[in-house]
C-alpha cells in the first residue's frame, strides 16, 4: 500500500528557467501538500490537467525525486528513509517504453532481473510465464529497434513485473499509444488489481479512469482538489458527464478554465 | 559489485552493438593510419617519379658563346633547349608553361667570368611548380664547380686554398632522443584524441541516451543504488577510451609497417621504442587520463536533454583537449613542475621523454599523481551530477 502524508515537492529554477516560466521566485511549488492512500486490490487514479504535478508525486513514490516535506511509505518503506526498500516493491511504467533498441527483450528483462537483484531460476520462470501472457516469445531475440510499438510495449510490461511488485505505479502509461497497444496496458492495470496489487496511475484521460479506478484524486496546480472513491465521485456529480464533471471541479479552482 | 558489473556487463553489450561507436572506436583507428601512410606513401612517390620522367623545355637567351653553357644542360636526354631572342620574353614564356623555365645570359657573360668577376644568370621559374628549378639546380652547380676549377687552376690555387675553415656536423643523440623529438609527441597526441572520442560517443549514448530513449526513470526506480550505475556505466567509458588508444597505437604501428615509403632504419627505430616498459609508463598514464576525460563528460551528457545538444556542448570541447596535446608536440616546450600538473601537456610531454629515456622519474610520478588527482576531482563531479535529481531528470 501507499500512504502519502503532506507532501511537497519544491524546484528551485535558474534565471532563464524563471524568465521562462514569467516568475519573480527562483522556488516554484510543484507539488503542494498533499495527502492520499492507495489500498492493495485497488485501482487508485490520479487525474489531473498537463502540468498539475501528476508526474513528480509519482516520481516521488518511485523514488526517482526526492519530497522536499513530507513522507511516503510504500508496502511498509519509507521512501526516504529506505529507498532501496521502495524500489525492491514497486514497478514504474510511463508511456514511453523506456527501452533499449540494440538489445533483444530476453536481454533487457534478463538486465533488469539482475538489477533487481533475482535469482536466475525464478528470473527464467517469471520470464517464461510473463513471455506466454503476452506472446513474447515470438520476438524474444529480436531486437528492440525492429519491433513495433506494440511489441515493445508488452516487453514494458514485462520489464516492469519481472520482479512480482508489490505495488505498481503506471505514469500515463497510455499516452501516445494506440488503441490496441492501450488495450494492453488497461488490461494490465485491472490485471493487478485482480492480483491484490496495490495500483496507482496517472492520467488526464476521463474515459480511462472511468474504466479502472476505485479510488480517484484530481490534482491542480499542485493541489489535491478531490479524493474520494470513483462511487463518490460519480455520486456528486453536478456535470451530465464525467469528463464535465472533472472540468467543472478544476475551474471552481480555475477561473480561466470555466470561461474558456 | 555485482550491480556494477551488470551494468558495465550490459551497456558493453549495447555498445558493441552502436554501429557508429564501432566505427570511431575500432574501424577508423585501425584503418586510418595505415590508409593515410600507405595512401600518401604512394602518391608522394608516384608524382617523385613523375617529376624526375617529366620532359623539359628549358628557354635560354644570350650570346652563343657561352661556356659550354647551353651543351650542358642539354645533354639531359630529358631536356630539350630552345634558343629565345629576347630575355624580355622569357617570363611570359615559362607562365604561358611553353618552356618550363627559362635562363638569361648577360652580353658580358663570357668576358666577366674569364675576366675573374661574376657572371649574372637569371633564372625564370614558377615558385608554385619548382619541379624544372630542382631538376637543373644539380646542372647549375655542376657548371659553377667546373668554372671554379679552371679559375683555380688559372690562378694556381686548390679549392683547400679559398676554404679556410670545414664544419662536419656530427649529431651525438641517441636513436631514441631522435624520435622522442620528432615522432614521440605525435604517437601521445593522436591516441589523446582518439581516447577522448573513444570516451565522447558512447558518454552520449550511456547518459544522454538514457533520457532520449526515456529509460531513465526506469534504471533509477531500480534497488540500485546510483553511485553503482554510476560506476558501472563510467567503467564502460574508461574501457572505450583505452580501446579506442590501445586501438590507434595498433593502427599507426600497422600503417608504419606496412608502408614502404619509410626508410628501414626508421621502422626499426620505431618498433623498438615499442618496448614493454614504454607501454606500460604510457598506459598507466593514459588510464587516469581517459577516467578524467570521462568523469568531465558524464556531467555534461547527464545534463544535456538531447544528442544534439551533448554534441553541441562537447564540440567546444574538443579544443581544450587537442589545443594542450598541439602544445605538447611545439619544440622546446618541457616537462618540468609545471607543464607536468597540466593535464593532456603532461601525458605528450612526459611521452617524449619516455621515448627518448630521459624521463626524469620524481616528474613521472608527478604527472601520474596530478592525473590520478584530476580524475578524482572528475569522479567526485560526475557524483554530484548524477545525484542531481534536476539534472537527471531535465528531460
Amino acid at each position: 500500500m501507499i500512504d502519502v502524508q503532506n507532501l511537497v515537492k519544491e524546484f528551485t529554477l535558474s534565471k532563464k528557467e524563471m524568465k521562462q516560466a514569467g516568475v519573480s521566485s527562483n522556488r516554484i511549488q510543484v507539488v503542494n501538500k498533499i495527502s492520499f492512500n492507495c489500498r492493495p486490490g485497488r485501482v487508485f487514479s490520479l487525474l489531473g490537467p498537463n502540468g498539475a504535478g501528476k508526474t513528480t508525486t509519482l516520481r516521488m513514490i518511485a523514488t526517482i525525486l526526492k519530497p522536499t516535506s513530507g513522507s511516503i511509505t510504500v508496502a511498509g518503506f519509507d521512501a526516504t528513509q529506505n529507498p532501496n526498500g521502495v524500489r525492491s516493491k514497486i514497478g514504474f511504467l510511463t508511456g514511453s517504453t523506456g527501452l533499449y533498441d540494440r538489445l533483444t527483450p530476453n536481454e533487457i528483462i534478463r538486465y533488469f532481473a539482475d538489477l533487481y537483484g533475482m535469482p536466475r531460476r525464478k528470473m527464467k520462470a517469471r520470464r517464461s510465464e510473463l513471455f506466454e501472457l503476452l506472446g513474447v516469445h515470438e520476438f524474444a531475440n529480436k531486437k528492440i529497434g525492429a519491433l513495433s510499438t506494440g511489441m515493445k510495449q508488452k516487453v514494458s510490461i514485462v520489464r516492469t513485473m519481472i520482479h512480482d511488485p508489490q505495488v505498481v505505479v503506471f505514469d500515463e502509461p497510455t499516452s501516445g499509444l494506440d488503441v490496441i497497444t492501450a488495450e494492453n496496458i488497461i488490461r494490465l492495470v485491472g490485471d493487478c488489481r485482480d492480483a491484490g496489487k496495490t495500483v496507482i496511475f496517472s492520467s488526464h484521460i476521463m474515459s480511462e479512469v472511468d474504466l479502472l479506478a476505485d479510488d480517484l484524486a484530481i490534482i491542480h496546480k499542485g493541489h489535491l482538489i478531490f479524493n474520494d472513491t470513483m462511487d463518490n465521485f460519480r455520486a456528486q456529480m453536478e456535470a451530465p458527464t464525467l469528463t464535465k464533471e472533472f472540468i467543472r471541479r478544476v475551474s471552481l479552482t480555475n477561473p480561466q478554465t470555466a470561461s474558456a | 559489485m555485482k550491480h556494477i558489473f551488470t551494468v558495465f556487463k550490459k551497456e558493453i553489450l549495447d555498445t558493441s552493438r552502436d554501429r557508429r561507436t564501432l566505427l570511431i572506436m575500432v574501424i577508423i583507428p585501425l584503418l586510418l593510419f595505415p590508409m593515410i601512410l600507405i595512401v600518401a606513401g604512394s602518391v608522394a612517390k608516384s608524382s617523385a617519379e613523375k617529376e624526375r620522367e617529366k620532359q623539359l623545355t628549358i628557354g635560354i637567351s644570350g650570346p652563343a658563346d657561352d661556356l659550354g653553357f647551353r651543351e650542358m644542360v642539354g645533354a639531359d636526354s630529358l631536356i630539350t633547349v630552345v634558343e629565345i631572342a629576347s630575355p624580355d620574353a622569357l617570363p611570359g614564356l615559362v607562365r604561358k608553361d611553353s618552356i618550363q623555365m627559362g635562363i638569361a645570359l648577360p652580353a658580358d657573360f663570357r668576358a666577366s667570368v674569364l675576366d675573374q668577376r661574376t657572371g649574372k644568370l637569371n633564372a625564370f621559374y614558377l615558385e608554385t611548380k619548382k619541379g624544372a628549378e630542382r631538376r637543373l639546380r644539380g646542372t647549375l652547380a655542376e657548371f659553377e664547380e667546373q668554372l671554379l676549377a679552371q679559375r683555380l687552376d688559372s690562378l694556381g690555387l686548390t679549392k683547400e686554398n679559398i676554404t679556410p675553415i670545414a664544419l662536419q656536423k656530427i649529431p651525438v643523440d641517441t636513436e631514441e632522443a631522435v624520435i622522442g623529438e620528432t615522432v614521440g609527441a605525435f604517437i601521445p597526441y593522436i591516441l589523446i584524441i582518439f581516447c577522448f572520442m573513444g570516451c565522447m560517443f558512447p558518454a552520449i549514448d550511456l547518459f544522454t541516451g538514457e533520457k532520449e530513449r526515456g529509460s531513465i526513470e526506469t534504471i533509477l526506480s531500480t534497488p540500485v543504488e546510483r553511485w553503482k550505475i554510476l560506476v558501472g556505466k563510467m567503467l564502460v567509458l574508461v574501457t572505450t577510451g583505452m580501446t579506442t588508444a590501445i586501438l590507434s597505437l595498433v593502427g599507426i604501428m600497422a600503417g608504419i609497417q606496412l608502408t614502404d615509403s619509410l626508410p628501414d632504419v626508421f621502422l626499426n627505430m620505431l618498433w623498438s621504442i615499442l618496448s614493454p616498459e614504454f607501454v606500460t609508463m604510457f598506459l598507466l598514464m593514459m588510464l587516469p587520463l581517459a577516467i578524467f576525460f570521462a568523469g568531465v563528460l558524464i556531467p555534461i551528457t547527464i545534463y544535456a536533454k538531447s544528442y544534439k545538444e551533448a554534441t553541441s556542448i562537447i564540440s567546444p570541447l574538443n579544443f581544450l583537449v587537442i589545443m594542450p596535446a598541439v602544445a605538447g608536440t611545439i619544440p622546446g616546450v618541457e616537462l618540468n613542475f609545471v607543464t607536468a600538473i597540466i593535464p593532456v601537456l603532461n601525458v605528450v610531454l612526459a611521452t617524449k621523454e619516455i621515448i627518448a629515456e630521459s624521463i626524469v622519474p620524481g616528474l613521472y610520478i608527478l604527472v601520474l599523481l596530478s592525473l590520478v588527482l584530476y580524475s578524482a576531482l572528475a569522479i567526485m563531479l560526475s557524483f554530484r551530477r548524477f545525484g542531481n535529481e534536476k539534472n537527471a531528470m531535465r528531460v
